[in-house]
């Protein structure tokens, strides 16, 4: 055996290194999307209220995850994951704002926030009891819009802690903020949601 | 829902609320997740490319902000009372959907700093 021939084995035996690899993590990828995909779709729809937009969102943050930090260690990926989701709904909703100014500036609305439909988007309804079916989904309705009125940070400490189940120090990283703030925010958006919700109630 | 005795008990009712809506998403819509997963796993395999064209989407976006302002400012019957988008940087963001990764990769820096630290995270 000569030389180049060993160089070509080397070689050969590192692509498939490289390959096994990229292989390896792509399953892994697709194991962690299945896991969160659809808490986060959920959770970026309260957010935006709009199923379309949160479908974007979601994809957007799993491409970017992919393309950037799919080489970090995978107990760090839900904490990436769901900050890169919300910094894009932070975006989507600045781009709203500065879309809303520029609409009133030509003299046009915008589309109404109010024109998201919450029975539009109802669940699939399929093999549940009629009775559980309509006291869950009047609860979530319920939980959905007193959430989506929080102010952003408490809204995503209250989801990211209670929907999704990060911890406090995951919370932290995912909202890029410190522990003390997360359990502030997380305080009183139970707070406030207790609140609006006994009101709703009674 | 029943009405909560306290945070625990309320978080939990939300919890249990929130994952019975996840439950019962559609087939249209998970339809729809899978592609984008799909679509996300189809970039893990490829080199990220940025096209030349957006390079030049802050320069764009400033161009098309001035041609903006002046077109604006040539219309006799406007509403003036408005406040006018602020900023060139208005107009740049509307404009711009993707240039905003830059900001997000100065956060990341700091971020895998934090995460260094932390080797309880999970």
């Amino acid at each position: 055996m000569n030389t180049s021939t060993i160089v070509f084995e080397v070689s050969w035996a590192g692509e498939q290194d490289t390959r096994t690899s990229a292989l390896q993590t792509e399953r892994q990828l697709n194991r962690f999307f299945v896991e969160v995909e659809r808490r986060a779709l959920r959770i970026a729809e309260i957010s935006v209220r709009d199923r379309d937009e949160a479908l974007d969102l979601v994809q957007d943050a799993m491409i970017k995850l992919a393309q950037k930090y799919a080489d970090r260690p995978e107990n760090e990926w839900t904490p990436l994951f769901y900050r890169i989701l919300q910094n894009g709904i932070r975006d989507w909703h600045r781009r709203q704002a500065v879309r809303n100014r520029v609409m009133v500036w030509f003299g046009r609305s915008s589309k109404d926030e109010d024109e998201y439909d919450l029975i539009a988007q109802a669940e699939d309804t399929a093999g549940r009891a009629p009775d559980e079916e309509l006291q869950n989904s009047e609860a979530m309705q319920g939980l959905e819009l007193a959430v989506g009125q929080l102010p952003a940070r408490q809204r995503e400490a209250f989801m990211l802690r209670t929907f999704e189940g990060l911890n406090v120090a995951a919370t932290a990283v995912a909202m890029g903020c410190s522990q003390g703030s997360v359990k502030t925010h997380y305080s009183r958006a139970i707070h406030t949601l207790r609140e609006r919700l006994g009101e709703h109630r009674q | 829902m029943n009405t909560p005795r306290n945070d625990k008990e309320f978080v939990d009712t939300a919890k249990q609320s929130f994952d019975a809506s996840v439950e019962q998403l559609d087939a249209a819509t998970l339809s729809k997740l899978n592609q984008a997963r799909q679509r996300a796993l189809s970039h893990a395999r490829q080199p990220s490319r940025r096209y030349a064209w957006s390079r030049m989407a802050p320069a764009a976006g400033i161009a098309a902000a001035a041609a903006v302002a002046i077109f604006m400012m040539q219309q006799p019957g406007l509403d003036n009372t408005v406040m006018a988008p602020s900023t060139a940087s208005d107009f740049e963001l509307l404009l711009d959907e993707h240039e905003l990764d830059m900001f997000e990769e100065l956060e990341f820096f700091a971020l895998m700093g934090e995460l260094e630290e932390r080797s309880d995270v999970g």
